[in-house]
């Protein structure tokens, strides 16, 4: 017992002599003139692979993104399909073979010459269903990868080779004109095939093993805590951006980072809630402020077969009466980007004067022509479903049952579900009746196609509201199909129209990345579109 | 002694089997996939190839039947969000974060608790005693999670004394803030129960006897009445190193500790079910032991506990 | 022997003790003052829990607003009396668990040992290692599914006793999970101990029953201990009445209770301070008075205790 105590007194002892605060990491000035370090925060809970052919996006995509590169890639800046390791690509004129000729003298992080097969090998290993990928439908549009994913062909029935070291030839099952944008997606990468081989699943967890092709590579992965990667010298291009990056990874970057910040340990916080306000006052924090656009919607789906939502008089009554300036501005701190209609701005087809609008006389006034004056005869048990995991969304889910029992009249029975759970139930609503639950969509490439067809056309129904209009249908079925920018644009206006008239949907915000970013930190940048930060784009001048 | 501990290893067998079948059947009801990770669900087709190279559409008798051959030759299988790390390189990496901030934060609570309890006692119902009692429940009353972000916002950023996060071996200046957050409340529960239990014996006979032939009080209560009050005190430090071993999940979240109890909570609300299995036969195995020597050390501190 | 004397004899000293003890009696005011204030939440409140008032968000405390309001312009010591129900009950749930079903489980594990010893408390290592959380999402779930069509009489109850506790059947059935595993292993240790000593073997010997030996004789002389923990379990149970309504799996929205303001406030509390204040405030006060009052029983009840 003795010998404990003495021990423990050490403890202390040795702990309360050394509470300076960090030195390890930081670099001591005169080193730093030299090496820039870009500091960022990043989500623990979901960096659970770095394997770019399994990966499923989310977190850990901005890492994959910097240490690798595929054939083309969306530029961050303006989102054109720009080359990457290819230098140049030709379509056939049927749409279905895509000729990729790659840059010359590409190497690999380690010096080792990349080739053409290391693409064909990426492509249908991830492809492979023993490869276990979350993402591998990317590369389903080839021709034989849907088969041979669903275990009904074989990687020799792909589509894709490597006809010599320079040159990748891939043919389509059908013209697909989308096809480039999923060519840059992190699926359709290169990995190297020794160290797969060699170390199975575990070539991601090690710098000798981890062997990339992109502008960084990786120095250390310490699960559950950071990540480190530094300058590729093998990069084919310039990278002028920091020498090193580092991501500390937080199980809850919107509570954690602004603390780390403020102590000077990150170069990025992300905000939400009171802490924008707080930034807002401080008179040094609110010059650091920096809000980015993402082009994606919030909102609240309602099933259009089921009653009292069958009836149009009462969906958009409940849209006009949610108030999305004020739970934006007011309960969100500004967080997000107001609400101006169903699919968020940026979309060709989109138009703000299709949307309904926050009118509360006349969202009365339709609520009482529909049977529901005043809230009378409204049905009991009407439930507004929702994930809880978020402290916002339940937030959310408070204002907005406050303004529709103020405005209306009417009472909505708030049902919060564990995260999973509710995912289980969210799928299963394919076919069993809801009153409405929260989502939201983002887009994955800047194309109409991407929301009007694949969200709400009826036949595709991505969100179950149940929606049917045949005139909807029938718009968007030729938009898809119209060449002429101009004439597309006006064939999907006229579809946004209906959509918002008929009020399937309530958006109450648009996506946004609220950051404080330190005054020494240029050119960092989320593109309005599946953006990452891209260490190569930013300059640390410190 | 000997066929006692002996027998008590016997019987985590059972006990083992029993919490394992329990979580089995538990996790088969629960409703939820490991797959959606990201902001949109996966294809239907990608989940029934993940389903089946997991072999999680095998009859459930057979996948219960080859979880335990497999954990039987110690291989806890693959976790289904870590792709490149199985359940045992988990464990192997976690547990011992949490098992190091644990123990010091026990060490940290005897140290203070107990010494804290028993002044209280000693100074029963005087203005030491209030004060004690004050800050011991006013310690526990807050939390842990409201603890350790108020030591954050008052040591990281008030003083900027330590970092706000992190983990760098419980030797680094990182581990005073988590240490700190989970020890104060078993070192208040301590203190309490060494208070509590101590009042009793000092109200004793034979302290009484003592007193009267004479004995110093500091003698009388370091020598007769702490033996006898060590009972509760042994116990509850039992149940509270089992609690802290096995990881203080809101701390290690909020301050960034790698430990075992974040993974835990993660596999539950992440459906990783071979992750979540593999942790609970090892509390189960952790906190078998830690009961069999808190068994074992009340025959210590009272001889007149036999075991049969 | 104060076991020859009537048990009014004994409770009226025992009550006469209490009113002596300033500190138990200012607490047992607060205590009352609480449970009143509670059950007549309607009337002591200023406004209705959920009405909101965007022009007002966020407030800091004023003449309107004596705790201010928070991020929907609700306010807050209205919230904090409507939620002084959701955490009482909970508080007075745990103590029910810890009294009813952990004292009765210890007694009996320490004094008939052998195989019921060995049941008892394999149980609780087995329920100490269970992840319990998952089986409050298996039942919560379906409960909640099935209940929109409650089919059959016990699913109707079940769903009504869920319904009418504002959906804490979730926060119960975990509380009655875990809350009473170290009480019982507390009053196993301790009457392990006891019931080697003369007294209990003196009353064997003139012929007392077993159930007698353990009401009279071991019950009492475990009762510190049990206090202790019964009032240190109740911070424990507010704090996880409020992670499960985080789940989704506690009270419905927007129904207040105090674990739930803290966890907001703790989210605001570097931009609004008094978010996190008052209700963290008026818990530790809560608790402390509790452990007052419970020094207070403990040292009335004891009759071994001089009143000074």
């Amino acid at each position: 017992m003795r010998k404990l105590v003495a021990l423990s007194l050490l403890v202390l002892l040795t702990a309360a002599a050394c509470t300076s605060p960090t030195s390890s990491a930081t670099p001591s000035p005169s080193q730093a003139a030299k090496k820039t370090t870009l500091r960022l925060p990043e989500a623990a809970k979901i960096v659970n692979t770095m394997d770019p052919g399994i990966s499923s996006g989310g977190a850990g995509l901005e890492q994959i993104q910097n240490m690798f590169e595929g054939l083309a890639y969306v530029d961050q800046v303006s989102g054109e399909i720009k080359p990457g390791q290819a230098e140049k690509w030709t379509i056939s004129p049927d749409g279905i073979t895509y000729t990729f000729n790659l840059r010359a003298g590409l190497k690999w992080s380690d010096g080792q010459t990349l080739k053409a097969s290391d693409f064909e090998y990426a492509w249908k290993r991830a492809t492979d269903p023993a490869t276990k990928s979350r993402y591998a439908q990317t590369l389903w549009p080839v021709k034989g990868a849907e088969a041979f994913g669903t275990g009904k062909g074989t990687a020799e029935g792909m589509g894709v080779k490597a006809t010599d070291d320079r040159t990748l030839v891939v043919t389509l099952e059908r013209p697909a004109p989308f096809f480039m944008h999923l060519v840059a997606t992190w699926t359709a990468y290169p990995v190297r095939k020794d160290t797969i081989d060699k170390n199975a699943e575990k070539w991601t967890l090690t710098k000798d093993t981890y062997i990339s092709n992109g502008h960084y590579r990786l120095v250390e992965w310490k699960p559950e805590q950071s990540m480190t990667v530094e300058k590729n010298p093998n990069y084919w291009g310039e990278n002028n951006g920091p020498d090193t990056i580092v991501w500390t990874l937080f199980d809850d970057q919107a509570a954690k980072s602004p603390v780390a910040y403020e102590a000077g340990e990150l170069d990025r916080a992300v905000l939400v809630g009171a802490d924008i306000t707080r930034a807002k006052a401080d008179p040094v924090l609110s010059k650091e402020i920096k809000k980015f656009e993402r082009q994606g919607s919030q909102w609240i789906i309602l099933d259009t077969t089921n009653p009292p939502f069958n009836n149009v008089k009462v969906r958009q009554a409940l849209s006009m009466a949610t108030d999305a300036k004020r739970l934006n501005e007011v309960v969100l701190k500004d967080a997000y980007f107001n609400a101006v209609s169903i699919v968020a701005p940026g979309i060709p087809g989109q138009k703000t004067a299709n949307a309904l609008g926050y009118d509360a006389a006349k969202a009365k006034q339709l609520l009482s022509e529909a049977g529901y004056a005043d809230g009378k005869n409204w049905p009991a048990n009407v439930k507004f479903t929702f994930a809880s995991g978020s402290a916002e969304t339940k937030a959310i889910a408070e204002a907005i049952q406050g303004m529709w029992k103020t405005a209306l009249g009417i009472d909505i029975v708030l049902e919060p579900m564990e995260d999973k759970a509710f995912d289980n139930w969210r799928t299963t609503r394919k076919d069993q009746p809801f009153h409405m639950y929260v989502s939201g969509w983002g887009s994955d490439y800047e194309d109409p196609n991407n929301w009007y067809n694949l969200l709400f056309d009826s036949k595709a129904d991505f969100f179950y509201a149940h929606w049917k209009n045949p005139e909807f249908d029938s718009l968007v079925a030729s938009g898809l199909k119209e060449n002429d920018p101009a004439k597309r644009k006006t064939t999907y206006e006229s579809a946004d129209k209906i959509l918002n008239a008929e009020a399937p949907y309530i958006t109450y915000y648009h996506w946004a990345r609220f950051d404080l970013i330190k005054p020494y930190i240029q050119g960092l940048n989320h593109y309005r579109v599946l953006g990452r930060i891209q260490g190569y784009l930013v300059r640390v001048n410190k | 002694m000997t066929t006692f501990i002996v027998r008590r290893v016997l019987w985590m067998i059972p006990s083992l089997l029993v919490v394992f079948t329990l979580t089995f059947v538990v996790v088969h009801a629960t409703p939820g996939s490991p797959w959606d990770e990201s902001e949109k669900p996966l294809p239907e087709a990608v989940k029934q190839n993940l389903a089946k190279q997991y072999h999680l559409d095998d009859p459930l008798p057979k996948q219960y039947a080859d979880y335990l051959i497999n954990a039987l030759h110690g291989d806890l299988g693959p976790s289904y969000r870590s792709v490149e790390r199985s359940v045992s390189e988990i464990i192997a990496a976690t547990l011992p974060v949490s098992a190091q901030l644990g123990l010091a934060s026990m060490l940290f609570a005897l140290l203070v608790g107990i010494p804290l309890g028993t002044l209280a006692a000693v100074k029963h119902n005087s203005w030491i005693d209030y004060t004690a009692s004050f800050i011991t429940v006013s310690g526990l009353a807050t939390p842990p999670f409201v603890r350790v972000s108020l030591l954050v916002v008052a040591l990281s950023l008030g003083v900027a004394w330590l970092p706000t996060g992190g983990w760098n071996g419980i030797w680094d200046v990182r581990s005073i803030i988590p240490t700190l957050a989970i020890g104060l409340g078993p070192a208040a529960i301590l203190a309490r129960y060494t208070r509590s239990s101590l009042l009793e014996v000092l109200g004793q006979d034979f302290i009484r006897t003592a007193r009267a032939k004479g004995l110093q009080e500091v003698m009388i209560v370091l020598r007769h009445a702490m033996k006898n009050a060590l009972i509760p005190v042994l116990t509850v430090a039992g149940v509270t190193l089992s609690n802290v071993i096995t990881g203080a999940f809101f701390v290690e979240r909020i301050y960034g500790v790698p430990g075992i109890g974040r993974q835990f909570v993660d596999s539950v609300t992440g459906r990783d079910y071979p992750l979540l299995l593999g942790i609970v036969l090892i509390f189960a195995i952790l906190i078998s032991v830690v009961n069999l020597l808190t068994d074992i050390s009340y025959g210590y501190a009272d001889p007149r506990i036999r075991y049969r | 022997m104060p076991l020859a004397r009537r048990p009014t004899g004994l409770w009226r000293d025992a009550w006469h003790r209490l009113t002596r003890n300033r500190a138990a009696v200012v607490s047992l005011v607060f205590v009352v003052l609480l449970v009143i204030v509670a059950l007549f939440a309607n009337l002591v409140a200023p406004y209705p829990f959920e009405r909101q008032d965007l022009e007002s968000t966020d407030l800091g405390p004023s003449a309107g607003h004596l705790f201010g309001t928070d991020l929907l312009g609700r306010d807050e010591l209205s919230r904090m009396v409507y939620g002084s129900r959701i955490s009482l009950a909970v508080a007075l749930v745990d103590v029910l668990i810890v009294v009813l079903i952990g004292v009765p489980l210890g007694l009996a594990a320490g004094f008939f040992g052998k195989w019921l010893d060995t049941l008892i408390m394999r149980t609780v290592d087995v329920l100490l290692a269970f992840p319990s959380l998952l089986l409050v999402i298996v039942v919560i779930t379906y409960l909640r599914a099935v209940l929109d069509q409650p089919t059959g009489p016990i699913l109707s109850v079940i769903g009504g006793l869920d319904n009418l506790t504002g959906g804490l059947l979730g926060v119960f059935i975990a509380l009655g999970l875990v809350s009473w595993l170290t009480v019982a292993r507390l009053v196993r240790g301790q009457v392990l101990s006891l019931k080697e000593k003369e007294f209990v073997e003196a009353a064997r010997m003139v012929g007392a029953s077993n159930l007698r030996i353990m009401a009279r004789h071991l019950l009492p002389n475990t009762l510190a201990p049990v206090i202790v923990a019964a009032t240190f379990g109740i911070p424990g149970a507010i704090a996880t009445e409020a992670g499960l309504s985080f789940l989704g799996l506690g009270v419905r929205p927007p129904l207040p209770s105090w674990g739930i303001l803290i966890a907001e406030g703790v989210r605001n509390m570097r931009a609004f301070p008094h978010e996190l204040l008052f209700p963290a405030v008026i818990l530790a006060v809560t608790l402390i008075c509790f452990n007052f009052l419970g020094d207070g029983l403990r040292d009335a009840l004891d009759p071994k205790l001089k009143v000074d």
